[in-house]
């Protein structure tokens, strides 16, 4: 579904990705894991446009989709939730919802995935008309995602979504992307947390220093923990 | 002080503060969205001056003038924006900066050679001059109009921010542009609308402005961004509904000062009205709304 190979991507002058390459079929779950720095986020951002990047190709369904603009990107179905949630703190939850279909011009469309997303997250249903900078975190994380969501994507990206949760919330977290799986989302799952990641997903790659170094089912990743530990720590292998 | 001249102090002072608020808001709108002064603002206000004096100049009644003069401050905004801050976008917020005030220069300058370095007169109705008379009080034809117009204006705006799409997406860029971006809000179009809409507020405030001076010069619109600059740091920068409650704050303790300072000290308002000033920014450094916080 998304190809890419060769990517080169950084901020100005300075390159955090080096000729990365990788690939997420139809309805999986891809961990990227790494440290701090690793250029996960800076991967995130290069796939949907934010940057522009300086070499390689990003194929979505067979569509090169690199120096492509977000409304395009997000118009393809790739949305991304962000690093921190970033939910618009002085508009309401469901101005927040209405930004994540921005692109929707269909009033009906609109409403009915709203609906859906009320089905999904109550809690933002009871919520509305509340300025979004007073939720809980958790709650802000679930409307971050719902806003992604807005947009009926067909491949979700999750930026770190349980950076900062509580324990509790991260396990709800957890059930919405595996429920989202269910209903034939592919997701990529940016993560530091390994062994949550790992659990819930079909693959993984391991980012060190913006080149990918290790890759392959999640549960062979799992076994070979101590390696893990190894590569983020930055030692070759 | 009698409870008329009270009256009287407080229609010039919401008068005063909503063409503060719209100043305000008008520079307040691209700062939000930008994260970054437009210098060349005041200049918006001097075009729609000579735009509305070349036109009286020739013949054109005072309302027509003043609409095309408007017309004017969105266009030569637009212009801005397009020849200014589009080709700059990414650079470093002193190149804007500089950028900015390059914009202002040449923009005065230009006013300078072709026109006149010296104030012009702009005859203004002589009915603004005049005052009307509602129940016990009396009431300066011009300060209702302004007070009538900047409330019309505030209206229109907050509602067109609040109930159509773009305006979703202006409010939604003011707060974090990057992820409007992620919504699928084209980011030009969204820094483009900005600068239309404070050009729109720029020229209304404009007219406003020049009916109350009655005079054009090339270094007029100084005193306008300086009021809108306060405006927005006392309510607290980047932040559309503290553009606006900076704005009238700060006409009321104008108006405040110069009623109750001794005649002596009347030519000091500004210096007593900055010191309050400082001392609500002490009080509270953020403005009177956070954005960090929304409240």
């Amino acid at each position: 579904m998304l190809n890419i190979s060769g990517l080169t991507s950084g901020y100005g002058p300075v390159e955090v990705l080096h000729g990365l390459s990788l690939y997420i079929n139809k309805g999986e779950i891809v961990a990227v894991i790494g440290p701090n720095g690793a250029g996960k986020s800076t991967l995130l951002k290069t796939i949907v446009g934010l940057i522009s990047p300086q070499n390689g190709s990003i194929l979505f369904q067979d569509r090169s989709i690199e120096r492509q603009p977000p409304e395009y990107v997000l118009d393809r179905g790739i949305a991304l939730v962000p690093e921190g949630r970033r939910v618009f703190a002085g508009l309401t939850v469901l101005e927040n919802l209405h930004m994540g279909a921005y692109l929707e011009r269909d009033s009906s469309r609109k409403k009915k995935q709203i609906d859906y997303i009320y089905d999904l997250f109550p809690r933002l249903e009871e919520r509305h008309q509340q300025l979004s900078g007073t939720l809980s975190g958790g709650e802000q994380q679930q409307l971050a995602i719902a806003r992604a969501l807005m947009s009926r994507p067909k491949m979700l990206l999750l930026d770190e979504p349980s950076l900062g949760l509580a324990p509790v919330i991260v396990e709800v977290v957890i059930d919405l992307i595996n429920s989202l799986r269910k209903e034939g989302l592919t997701i990529i799952l940016v993560e530091q947390n390994i062994h949550q990641a790992l659990e819930i997903s079909d693959r993984a790659y391991v980012l060190v220093n913006g080149s990918i170094r290790m890759s392959g089912s999640a549960s062979q990743l799992l076994e070979t923990g101590v390696d893990m530990e190894k590569a983020y720590l930055g030692e070759k292998i | 002080m009698t409870i008329e001249v009270a009256v009287q102090q407080l229609i010039n002072a919401l008068s005063l503060g909503s063409l503060y608020a719209l100043l305000a808001l008008g520079l307040g709108m691209v700062y939000s969205v930008l994260g970054m002064l437009n210098f060349a603002y005041g200049e918006l206000l001097t075009v729609c001056g000579y735009t509305m004096f070349l036109l009286i100049l020739i013949g054109v009644p005072f309302p027509v003038a003043g609409l095309v003069g408007l017309g004017m401050a969105i266009g030569v905004s637009l212009l801005i924006e397009r020849l200014v801050f589009r080709p700059l976008r990414g650079a470093s917020f002193i190149s804007l900066l500089f950028a900015s005030f390059a914009a202002s220069v040449i923009i005065q300058n230009l006013i300078k050679q072709l026109i006149s370095k010296r104030p012009k007169v702009i005859p203004v109705p002589e009915v603004f001059d005049q005052m009307i008379n509602i129940g016990p009080f009396q009431i300066n034809v011009l300060s209702l109009i302004i007070l009538l117009v900047g409330l019309v204006t505030l209206a229109g705006l907050v509602a067109f921010l609040q109930k159509t799409r773009w305006g979703l997406a202006i409010r939604a860029a003011a707060e974090d542009f990057e992820v409007t971006r992620l919504m699928g809000a084209k980011a030009n179009r969204v820094i483009a609308l900005s600068f239309a809409l404070s050009g729109f507020v720029a020229g209304v405030a404009g007219v406003l402005w020049l009916s109350r001076r009655g005079a054009v010069s090339p270094t007029m619109g100084f005193i306008p961004i300086l009021k809108a600059f306060i405006a927005i740091v006392i309510g607290g920068l980047g932040s559309l509904k503290g553009a606006v409650m900076g704005g009238f704050l700060l006409a009321f303790i104008e108006v405040a000062l110069m009623v109750m300072l001794p005649t002596r000290a009347v030519p000091f308002t500004d210096a007593f009205a900055l010191m309050i000033v400082v001392v609500i920014l002490y009080m509270r450094p953020e403005g009177l709304i956070s954005i960090k916080t929304g409240s």
